[in-house]
């Protein structure tokens, strides 16, 4: 498809509008960044449907916007202490309310004030190290999202560059009566004959066992190799095949099997 | 806030950033009417609406920090956070219970207060949805204002899934030029 197209079939309206499916968003929200006529494209929508509220727009009960902002103004007062504060308020009993005798009273003086200072040092200690830890999870988890984006992005772009390209044949592999709504596709190129395959929505496959690929060559099937869901790419390159009238999944036992089970074909598709 | 200065998108954000009273007023001052609208087109009650606005004003301070200026201007996160807000209002058991509740004179009544604020506010403007043809405004109702799913919206009005993204296509591209006599 090319881009004219897919902006004229009504996805950016479904997406402005907040109605497109999740998997339609992740591609879009990739396209709009690499293709200034789809971003405009966006744009414009939007400034229809800003163009539309500012011309449908209704004058609250003018009462509303002192409370609202009373409201706002409390949400902010309810914030938490933070731990910094806590030390002083732990320390302050401790001070000595007489003295009978001066030595006496400096001893214990220097005492109070050096279980003050510890008591501060370890409170101070303990929210220093609090502070990095929470800090250290933060970093953790910011650079496993980074990560998981990434990740994501790359999958995305791989089946992008796919679809794009004029050499590369899709096939879309559709679920068996015992699997009806179950997808999977192929990508054949077909100067090279590779095969590549992403699982789509195929649930994981139980521990011992693995999806593999079949193609249907002069009728009779041809293992193109098992289809590794512990890898974090999602689009495999499987074995390269001549002249192919079919393709189709079924699940094996861990490795594969020299022929299929048929009653374990989950998709299938033709060329 | 008499005085009417125009800022910018960033410089609204960047005040409600600095959680500063002239950002939330600049924003009630210009899009509380456009905010309240949309509301009040996804719930029917004036009461209700009442309650919305106000929730979606919170949100709009408290959330700010995740406005992401990449994926689309202030104005449309705006109105897209009023909309959710308003059908997640309508989806809440609470909303449906107070419906069914409800006795038929006092529903009557609370439309007919409804209407009147509507009548004000509207005094010489026709309804720009209903310049659009039927199924098209049916179309814009059922996604934009009742939240349904493209799926829903296909079996409901048992059209592919493709068509309902061409005629959605097709109503906004109409309601931009319908919209153009007004700028």
């Amino acid at each position: 498809m090319d881009i004219k197209e897919y902006i004229s079939s009504g996805i950016i309206e479904a997406y402005v509008m907040g109605f497109a499916s999740e998997e339609e968003i992740s591609i879009l929200d990739c396209v709009r960044k690499n293709n200034p006529e789809v971003q405009q494209a966006i744009i414009d929508a939007q400034e229809t449907l800003e163009d539309f509220a500012t011309r449908e727009a209704i004058a609250p009960p003018p009462a509303l916007k002192s409370v609202i902002w009373a409201k706002i103004s409390n949400e902010n007062q309810e914030q938490p202490i933070t731990a910094a504060q806590q030390p002083e308020t732990i320390a302050t009993p401790l001070y000595p309310t007489q003295s009978i005798d001066n030595s006496k009273a400096t001893l214990k003086w220097f005492a109070a004030a050096a279980s003050i200072l510890l008591v501060a040092s370890v409170s101070f200690n303990f929210y220093l190290n609090h502070n990095k830890n929470s800090i250290n999870a933060q970093l953790a988890a910011l650079s496993q999202n980074q990560k998981t984006t990434d990740l994501a992005y790359q999958n995305l772009k791989s089946k992008w560059d796919m679809a794009n390209n004029p050499e590369i044949r899709t096939i879309p592999l559709l679920g068996v009566e015992k699997h009806p709504d179950m997808k999977a596709m192929v990508y054949f190129e077909k100067k090279s004959n590779a095969v590549y395959l992403t699982l789509e929505n195929l649930p994981l496959a139980p521990e011992d066992q693995q999806y593999q690929l079949w193609a249907i060559v002069e009728g009779k099937p041809v293992s193109l190799g098992v289809y590794d869901q512990n890898s974090e790419k999602a689009m495999q390159q499987m074995i390269a095949v001549n002249a192919a009238q079919a393709f189709a999944i079924t699940l094996e036992k861990r490795g594969g099997v020299a022929s299929p089970t048929m009653e374990n074909m989950y998709v299938m598709g033709k060329v | 806030m008499n005085v009417q200065i125009k800022l910018s998108e960033q410089e609204i954000v960047a005040l409600l950033l600095k959680q500063d009273e002239k950002g939330f007023n600049y924003l009630y001052d210009n899009y509380a009417g456009a905010i309240y609208g949309i509301i009040t087109k996804v719930v029917s009650e004036k009461d209700y609406a009442d309650e919305i606005i106000q929730d979606v004003f919170v949100k709009i301070w408290k959330n700010i920090v995740q406005f992401d200026p990449e994926k689309g201007r202030l104005y449309t996160w705006m109105i897209n956070l009023a909309r959710n807000t308003a059908i997640d209002y309508v989806r809440s058991k609470g909303y449906q219970n107070q419906q069914k509740n409800q006795t038929i004179p006092e529903f009557v009544n609370e439309s007919e207060q409804y209407a009147t604020t509507l009548n004000v506010d509207h005094i010489g403007m026709k309804d720009i949805l209903a310049q659009l043809k039927s199924d098209w405004r049916e179309l814009i109702e059922l996604a934009y204002f009742k939240g349904y799913t493209q799926q829903e919206i296909a079996e409901r009005l048992d059209i592919p899934i493709g068509t309902i993204k061409t005629r959605t296509r097709n109503a906004l591209i109409e309601l931009k030029r319908l919209l153009k006599d007004y700028r």
